[in-house]
């Protein structure tokens, strides 16, 4: 099915200065347009209700991890929370590619309406900006984009079942993930392409499969993983 | 004036039209280039239009309307912008569409007092309001387009100009009123013109249209064609008297009678006296009580389109509409052909009901309705008749001393002297004062340079009065100074009384040779005729106050009655070549009403419901009547064509004959008993009301001047036509609030043989 679109491939984008930037590394976005509804029951219209549509408005929301600054060619949630930014009513745009590698772009204008950084001892900062469009949404075809690199980082937490010699995890089979780090009990592995040996691990990226000595299975313990992935 | 500078908002609605206000300054006299835009921008509900009666009234006199804009503020546009300047500096109009069709939705003034805008940092939320200027009239007295105090008789529709004017708008003025007075057209299958009997004999039909008074033009193929003849009389309607006499000739088939009152627009025909409008001697009421007593219980005026629209609500039913224009300065156009201004309401109509906000209620059945025609004399039935009016000074005087006299112009009375001769006599008012405190006043005519008749004097201004009506008149008057060095008894001649008939025909109050006085047979001329008074001047102070009375006699005629002052250098001794002054000029009348004398204070019409169990009722004043006496306030006039102002008396409505010929003198009636009935029909059965909420306001938007129906099948909308009464319209969303009120239910109709009762009413 060529036409399915992967959450992967659906960009937030804001225009500075003529050049489309995406909103940081976004994790989760989503566009979210209420129509209203107008009755027009009468007394001849019997026990239904009849309506009309009436007036609609639309909000887009971004959730992802806390970058600094845009020298990574990503907007940041420190430049939206400038107040000649978020004050300003901006072009922004959302792409959807498809499997087959066909794009569309939702195109509008609209401000900042809620902005929200959160820490989190144990995560990333974490970024959400909610956007209120005014006007219309417009739908085309979108030009060649400049597409930066855009990675994200985060730890999995896994359980370690007793006896087992290996955890996988479906998040780890996406394309792009690269393992950053494996830590079993705490202590940190090495990566290996072979058999894992004491304090090594191989990452089978297929099946997401993080495997361990197989000569140690677990007593039950944790894994922690730091991955990195392409958004 | 141009405006230099414009405000505009300009936004697109729901339904896709541009709504475009423009908010002008009137305070530029810079008259080169176009005006500066400046741009604002919309807010929220960025603009309404509203009219607000909570009355429920289909007979309030005003619609007024409001538009409500809030826009967002910035460094130019704020509160600030707008607050400063006269109530008419910010020019208001709002127009749809302006690069299409460019229909004016409103047109008013910023109202200061209302702009409203959050104290807080830009951008915020700015309101202003504009009126259409029509509750400001109450502040505004009423004033002639020169600015002057109107005086005298003026058509209904300069009135209405006069007040209109006020509001700093010049619109046309629309008017949907079909009342007629007269009869209209008369067809007639086949008449005989008689000279001798001075008569128009129908010997195959009746005519009963025909009524005393009445002015009519002969349309037909004979010898009579344009011909114009007063009626004196109708015989039952086989034959009418009129006068002057015909020229004779006879079988005169198929032709028209034309009653030429009926002629055009009502407005444009009858006059009402100025003093219909007084609020005190020498100053009116103000604009917007005016128009209140003008269209009581009979139309209502609203803005629509950029014009005045004035509305009669019994014109409201199965009838297309005829639209009479006017100019703004109360100029008659024409009459429109037929137009059916209807808007239907309905759920497969471009108006529709939304958000379920239809809500029905009814209105009181009334046992009856009572129109009452209150009589009111004028302050003054003669002008300045106490001479206090006269306030440019000749001389002033000195308020600190112990006697001072002032001398100033006298107002409302003018020299005159018979056949053309020249006038050498001067008239003015004294007062005498005491350490500034007025202890005198009195008029002075001084002494004409010769003692010959005709005497110069001074005459009032024309006192309307009818035939038989009753008048009398008495007047003090002396010399500043003593003499008398003559003996045995002297005449001189003060006063002089006569009565100019509508048809121009002098009768005059004078000496029968008897030593009474009477009403001389009516001559063409005025002439030398006074009254006069005898005492010996050696024995008398000529100093002192004397008093001259006249008990008139019924008046002879129809016509307008004048009282003259003369100049006393009469030749009688030589010391009386000096000042005459005349004081305390009394004038009562006692007009001849229902065949009697007696005092009534009005008159009433009244319209019963037959059925009881019913308990309210409508009694309301009226201003505008046939009334029975010239002088009353809201008597209304015709000018007929001997320039005499006549009552007028008999009307029908138009529309139901398609402004065609009224087919018999049933549909004839008395202006009170048209007004009454066109009231009883809005409250001698259940009347339905809705408060709904429509969607719908594109270029055939609803407005107060239209006609409704609801499609609906439901009995309480066959049927019915209504009206709206207030409303609110969101012009970004195209809703409208409504009231709409039943106006007409062709099932049964309308109503004309419930009792019916005139009545006067007696004083005290």
């Amino acid at each position: 099915m060529a036409n399915q679109i992967l959450g992967k491939n659906v960009f937030t984008e804001l225009q500075i200065d003529g050049v489309w930037y995406p909103i940081f590394c976004a994790k989760s976005a989503s566009l979210d347009l209420e129509q209203d509804e107008i009755e027009t029951t009468t007394i001849d219209t019997g026990n239904e209700r009849t309506f009309i549509p009436g007036m609609s408005n639309a909000t887009i929301t971004c959730n992802g991890i806390t970058v600094l600054d845009n020298t990574e060619g990503t907007v940041s949630i420190f430049y939206l929370l400038q107040q000649s930014v978020r004050r300003t009513i901006h072009s922004v745009r959302q792409r959807y590619i498809d499997n087959d590698g066909t794009q569309l772009a939702l195109s509008f204008s609209a401000f900042v309406r809620t902005i929200g950084i959160t820490r989190d001892r144990i995560s990333y900062s974490q970024s959400a900006v909610l956007f209120r469009i005014t006007g219309g949404i417009n739908t085309g075809s979108v030009p060649a984009p400049i597409e930066p690199v855009c990675s994200v980082q985060d730890t999995l937490y896994l359980d370690f079942a007793e006896g087992e010699t290996y955890v996988e995890n479906a998040l780890l089979e996406a394309d792009g993930v690269e393992i950053l780090w494996v830590a079993r009990s705490g202590t940190v592995h090495s990566a290996t392409t072979g058999t894992p040996g004491n304090l090594q691990y191989r990452f089978t990226a297929v099946s997401g499969r993080i495997s361990f000595d197989p000569t140690n299975p677990s007593n039950g313990e944790t894994v922690e993983i730091g991955y990195q992935i392409i958004v | 004036m141009s405006e230099s500078i414009v405000y505009r908002l300009e936004f697109k609605n729901v339904e896709d039209n541009i709504v475009r206000v423009d908010l002008a300054d009137t305070s530029s006299d810079d008259t080169t280039g176009d005006p500066e835009i400046i741009p604002m921008t919309a807010g929220a509900a960025p603009m309404s239009i509203s009219v607000v009666d909570t009355s429920e009234d289909k007979f309030i006199e005003v619609l007024a309307k409001r538009l409500t804009i809030n826009v967002v503020t910035n460094n130019v546009v704020n509160a600030a912008a707008f607050a400063d300047g006269p109530d008419n500096r910010w020019r208001v109009t709002a127009t749809l569409n302006p690069d299409g069709a460019g229909l004016v939705l409103f047109k008013g003034f910023v109202v200061m007092s209302e702009i409203e805008q959050d104290y807080l940092p830009d951008p915020v939320n700015l309101r202003l309001i504009a009126s259409d200027q029509l509750g400001l009239l109450k502040d505004l007295p009423l004033r002639t387009l020169s600015g002057d105090v109107p005086r005298g008789k003026y058509k209904i529709a300069e009135l209405l100009a006069m007040c209109l004017n006020k509001t700093g708008m010049a619109l046309p003025i629309s008017v949907i009123d079909n009342l007629r007075h007269g009869s209209g057209e008369i067809e007639i299958d086949f008449a005989n013109f008689s000279n001798i009997s001075s008569t128009i004999f129908f010997p195959t039909s009746s005519y009963t249209q025909f009524y005393p008074g009445q002015e009519i033009t002969i349309d037909s193929s004979g010898l009579n064609d344009g011909a114009t003849f007063t009626v004196v009389a109708n015989n039952g309607g086989a034959n009418i008297e009129i006068t002057p006499a015909p020229i004779a000739e006879s079988g005169i088939t198929n032709f028209s009678i034309i009653d030429e009152s009926s002629n055009g627009h009502w407005w444009d025909k009858v006059y009402l006296d100025a003093l219909t409008f007084e609020a005190e001697i020498g100053d009116c009421e103000d604009a917007y009580t005016v128009l209140e007593k003008i269209f009581g219980s009979n139309t209502k005026i609203t803005q629509y389109n950029g014009q005045w629209w004035i509305l009669r609500t019994d014109e409201y039913d199965g009838n297309p509409f005829y639209v009479a224009s006017f100019a703004s300065d109360g100029t008659y156009q024409s009459i429109g052909t037929a137009t059916d201004m209807l808007r239907s309401i309905g759920k497969d109509e471009s108006l529709y009901v939304v958000d379920r906000q239809d809500l029905l209620r009814f209105q009181r059945i009334c046992d009856f309705i009572k129109n009452t025609f209150r009589y009111e004399y004028p302050r003054e039935i003669v002008c300045n008749i106490d001479f206090n009016r006269g306030t440019t000074v000749i001389t002033a005087p000195d308020l600190t001393a112990a006697e001072s006299i002032g001398v100033y112009e006298l107002d409302c009375w003018t020299l005159q002297r018979l056949f053309s001769q020249p006038i050498t006599s001067e008239k003015t008012v004294e007062r005498r004062f005491e350490y500034g405190y007025e202890k005198d006043r009195y008029a002075v005519i001084s002494p004409a340079t010769s003692t010959a008749t005709p005497f110069d004097y001074i005459e009032c201004e024309p006192i309307a009065i009818r035939k038989r009506d009753k008048v009398n008149i008495s007047v003090d008057f002396r010399w500043r100074t003593n003499f008398g060095s003559g003996t045995g008894g002297s005449t001189y001649l003060p006063l002089r009384i006569y009565l100019i008939d509508d048809d121009g025909q002098y009768h005059h109050w004078w000496d029968d040779g008897a030593g009474g006085y009477i009403w001389h047979d009516p001559e063409a001329t005025n002439l030398e005729r006074s009254l006069g008074v005898t005492w010996s001047l050696e024995d008398a102070d000529q100093t002192e106050w004397r008093t001259i009375l006249a008990e008139l006699d019924p008046a002879p005629a129809n016509g307008n009655l004048y009282i003259g002052l003369n100049h006393l250098h009469q030749g009688n001794d030589s010391g009386d070549n000096q000042d005459a002054f005349y004081s305390n000029l009394s004038v009562s009348y006692t007009p001849l009403i229902n065949g009697s004398y007696r005092e009534y204070s009005g008159d009433y019409d009244k319209v019963a419901n037959l059925n009881s169990g019913y308990t309210a009722k409508r009694d309301v004043q009226v201003y505008l009547r046939d009334a029975p006496v010239k002088i009353f306030k809201g008597a209304m006039f015709l000018l007929n064509q001997s320039d005499a102002y006549v009552l007028t008396s008999t009307w029908y409505t138009a529309a139901p004959f398609a402004l065609g010929p009224v087919p018999g003198g049933e549909f004839l009636h008395p202006y009170g008993w048209q007004q009454a009935f066109a009231v009883w029909n809005q409250f001698n059965r259940n009347v339905r009301k809705f408060s709904v909420l429509i969607k719908g306001l594109g270029e055939s938007w609803p407005d107060t001047i239209h006609k409704y129906e609801r499609i609906a099948d439901d009995t309480n909308a066959v049927n019915r036509y209504f009206i709206v009464t207030s409303f609110e319209q969101d012009w970004k969303f195209c809703t409208t609030n409504l009231l709409l009120i039943e106006v007409y239910n062709s099932d049964p109709g309308k109503v004309y043989n419930d009792t019916h009762e005139f009545k006067y009413l007696d004083n005290g």
